[in-house]
């Protein structure tokens, strides 16, 4: 089937989101979606079209109980001071690895044995045009999700490894023209962060398929270019045609 | 003044840092429409329920990947909802479902015309998506109604205005396309 007819694509789009497109035709819609901007895109136009019908349906209250499962699955009862942190980087782990799983297949999550994260795939979730997971030998470091919708970087540290306290982690690009490393930032020693990226580091981030992290004193690189040693680096996975 | 689109977009990314209050309060707000799109579509409260408490789920693992430009929050969510409502329904049987909630349906679906125009409030979009509406063949309009509130199939919906399916596939897809150049988007 072609997707690549602006009207074709309408058409199947309305289908999908009205819900007449059903069983194996409806699966493999989706699966085509999760890659495929102009598809997607005219999915969420037919969302926003028609979710008033569904605005017009009578209220009803749900009992008790269902807030009180929801609240038992993200908060397990016994650790509600402690789950917090937890929980955030099960979830940003989760949204992170769904997109390179999407990929690489459970590669990635078996390497990760302190972790232990059945992660399922759920491609409405990937947003994210570039996705990379910077990793040592036993596990990942850090998950890097790119959002060129809004000139984000958002990089969760899954764990922590050591570093004196008067240096910092920074991030780069290494283009594949052979250019000389960008500089995207700092990465967070622990918890996440959101960086912001220019329209130029886009541009870049688009032709890159490899990021690297460089030891430098604290605060980054006082040249704008790698100073210290490079411990890490990892493949830039573009998720999505942008 | 912050919109109620703008409030539910910041509750959304506080879910996203793991603030269990956040979607708390997204659930007090979104819950009991929510709530009434799964019953209408599952017929039976068990399954509405555990639909309801998977929604929820989903808003909160997902919550990081929402982003404004995709459309507003409520309509985020009513998909994700509805999705998983029509999931769960075709892996049902047919004769899971009672035909209790059937005539509900139809005698609202015939009500909502009339009863729209006086709800106060209505956001704009509301009101242009019902505009357009009724310049539909009410053949169209109610075909489009059945198939995308209720959850029925082409085929389902066929059996319950008594028309034949290829004439069904052609309302709702020509109703579609006319919405569509109504609407102008």
């Amino acid at each position: 089937m072609r997707y690549d007819n602006a009207e074709l694509n309408e058409r199947l789009a309305a289908d999908y989101v009205i819900g007449t497109m059903r069983g194996a035709a409806r699966r493999r819609f989706e699966d085509i979606m999760a890659g495929h901007i102009p598809l997607r895109r005219a999915v969420h136009r037919w969302e926003q079209r028609l979710f008033w019908l569904s605005m017009q349906l009578p209220p009803v209250q749900p009992p008790p109980e269902v807030w009180a499962r929801i609240e038992r699955q993200i908060a397990p009862p016994g650790s509600v001071m402690p789950v917090a942190v937890p929980s955030r980087l099960w979830q940003a782990l989760a949204a992170g690895i769904a997109a390179v799983a999407l990929v690489l297949g459970t590669l990635l999550v078996s390497r990760a044995p302190e972790v232990q994260v059945q992660v399922k795939v759920e491609k409405q979730a990937i947003e994210s045009a570039h996705t990379a997971i910077v990793a040592d030998n036993t596990a990942p470091i850090w998950v890097v999700n790119a959002y060129p919708d809004t000139a984000e970087l958002r990089v969760q540290a899954v764990r922590s490894v050591p570093l004196a306290d008067n240096q910092s982690f920074e991030l780069w690009m290494l283009p594949d023209s052979g250019a000389a490393p960008v500089s995207l930032g700092l990465l967070p020693r622990v918890g996440s962060a959101v960086l912001t990226v220019s329209a130029e580091q886009l541009r870049i981030l688009a032709a890159t398929s490899k990021l690297a992290v460089s030891i430098e004193p604290a605060g980054g690189s006082p040249t704008g270019a790698p100073t210290g040693p490079i411990p890490y680096s990892a493949p830039l996975l573009h998720t999505a045609p942008v | 003044m912050e919109t109620i689109d703008e409030a539910r977009s910041a509750l959304l990314q506080r879910c996203a840092s793991g603030d269990s209050a956040a979607l708390r309060t997204l659930y007090d707000q979104s819950a009991p429409q929510l709530f009434s799109v799964l019953l209408r579509i599952l017929h039976r409260r068990d399954l509405a329920e555990e639909a309801l408490q998977e929604v929820f789920m989903s808003v909160w693992r997902k919550a990081s990947s929402y982003r404004p430009a995709r459309g507003s929050p409520m309509a985020w969510m009513t998909s994700i909802a509805r999705y998983r409502a029509l999931d769960i329904r075709r892996s049902l049987k047919s004769d899971q479902f009672s035909g209790d909630l059937m005539p509900i349906l139809e005698e609202t679906v015939a009500a909502e015309d009339t009863d729209l125009v006086e709800k106060a409030g209505l956001s704009g979009d509301a009101q242009r998506l019902e505009e357009c509406l009724q310049r539909l063949t009410p053949q169209q309009n109610q075909a489009i109604r059945l198939a995308f509130v209720g959850g029925f199939t082409h085929e389902e919906v066929a059996g319950r205005i008594g028309s034949p399916i290829g004439t069904i596939k052609s309302w709702v897809r020509r109703g579609l396309q006319a919405l569509r150049s109504c609407l102008g988007s």
